[in-house]
């Protein structure tokens, strides 16, 4: 119902959806940027640019394609790599991460997940985890893994390609493919 | 991934990052393509939605109240087509005091210059007295982020992430071969009991040496030997003050050099 009233007032072009958004949607959509940012001031202003995003681009929300709230995390979850990474440049470099070492609150069950994927990663052929690697958890773009790792391109895209479907066939569940997604970088 | 079966369609992870919205903008299309022709990817995508949704409740957390005020006030003032301004916390705000206070230290002068000695005087004096410090903290912040800048922003600082999700510890070591330092960004840290408290490792020919105790300060740089001849870094829960030989069963973040 919400999801329909928020909708309603974007084709209305009333700005009350903002205040709607943020009541219902916010916390969820700051506990994934916080897991990404892994910091709370940075976390607050990433949500703030995001909202900001959403205000701009309401009118671009085809609900034929995705729910509100997927569209919703896509932008935070773009904000807040965006972020990370222009702050990887600040430094001078990108910061290397244990994938064991993926951020989670310890009151999330998806703790397990993570140990789970440690697990299955560590069973993939290297080439293909050492693209995984690098693009979920080193924050880097194809681009980027394609001049680091000194390989072509499409190599990266296939490697990339078939390592998520080893990943998948290898995780039984969608969640853990999900977590890995949403905030290994 | 023309070509391509539904079954196989479904097992390429392709989805999932449809979902996220990290898919190339060239499988994207073809992604709708068989959302649009194919219920059973159509439920697996709407499954895949659901999950995310309860994958984000899980890792819900409340932002402070502040925030939602400024997404409002920010919201209203594009609005409003007023210039976008970001309610940002004090950073940069010495510039303008900067500004203020020399503009004072003029009206001080010219004052002055006038001879006339009253209260607003001494009111503007104290006044230029506190913008002035002000302004003097504000060059020390700036200076202590350029001498970081100095650190991070060295092409030749390798930076290795040393860090613990579930007990929050979040340090970067950042060692440099050409200048022979290293470095360590404590960036978060876990709540110890007071009589404990965290110490670092070098691990030197199989041998943990002590390289010091970690300040219980997020946001602290601090330096520690060089050795570079140690083959990894180690945090391990000492009794406080420290000890000469790691508890190892209180290891809790270790990183390969």
């Amino acid at each position: 119902m919400i999801e329909k009233e928020i909708v309603e007032l974007i084709r209305a072009k009333d700005k009350a959806f903002v205040a709607l958004i943020y009541d219902n949607y916010s916390a969820n959509l700051y506990g994934v940027v916080k897991a990404i940012l892994r910091d709370d001031d940075l976390a607050q202003d990433v949500l703030q640019d995001s909202f900001v995003k959403i205000w701009r681009n309401a009118e671009q929300y085809d609900e034929k394609r995705s729910k509100l709230f997927t569209w919703l995390l896509r932008i935070c979850r773009n904000t807040a790599i965006d972020k990370l990474r222009s702050l990887n440049k600040q430094s001078g470099a990108e910061i290397h991460k244990e994938y064991s070492n993926v951020y989670i609150d310890e009151n999330l069950s998806g703790k397990e997940a993570v140990d789970n994927l440690t697990k299955v990663l560590a069973k993939l052929n290297c080439k293909y985890r050492e693209v995984l690697i690098a693009i979920y958890f080193r924050g880097l773009t194809q681009v980027e893994v394609s001049e680091d790792l000194d390989i072509p391109l499409g190599t990266v895209k296939t490697r990339l390609r078939i390592g998520l479907r080893e990943l998948k066939e290898a995780l039984a569940d969608s969640m853990t493919m999900l977590l890995l997604i949403l905030i290994a970088v | 991934m023309k070509g391509m079966k539904i079954d196989e369609f479904l097992k390429s992870g392709l989805l999932e990052e449809y979902v996220l919205g990290t898919i190339s903008e060239s499988d994207k299309a073809e992604v709708e393509r068989f959302i649009d022709e194919n219920e059973e990817v159509r439920a697996a995508y709407s499954n895949l939605q659901n999950n995310l949704i309860e994958l984000a409740q899980k890792m819900a957390a409340v932002p402070p109240p502040i925030v939602r005020k400024k997404i409002l006030d920010e919201v209203s003032n594009l609005e409003k087509g007023s210039k976008p301004g970001m309610i940002r916390r004090n950073s940069g705000n010495w510039k303008w005091l900067a500004i203020a206070a020399s503009f004072l230290c003029l009206l001080y002068y010219a004052y002055h210059r006038m001879g006339t000695l009253s209260k607003q005087h001494d009111d503007l004096k104290t006044a230029y007295q506190q913008l002035k410090e002000q302004c003097d903290e504000g060059i020390k912040e700036q200076e202590r982020l350029q001498a970081n800048m100095e650190i991070f922003g060295d092409a030749n600082a390798r930076p290795y992430g040393l860090s613990n999700s579930s007990l929050r510890l979040n340090m970067v070591a950042y060692i440099n071969r050409e200048a022979a330092t290293t470095h360590i960004h404590v960036l978060n840290l876990p709540e110890l009991p007071v009589n404990q408290c965290l110490q670092l490792w070098a691990d030197i020919d199989g041998e943990m040496i002590s390289m010091d105790i970690i300040p219980d300060h997020p946001g602290e740089i601090f330096k520690i030997p060089y050795r570079p001849e140690a083959s990894s870094l180690n945090v391990t829960i000492e009794p406080k003050g420290g000890s000469e030989h790691p508890t190892l069963k209180n290891l809790i973040a270790s990183v390969t050099i």
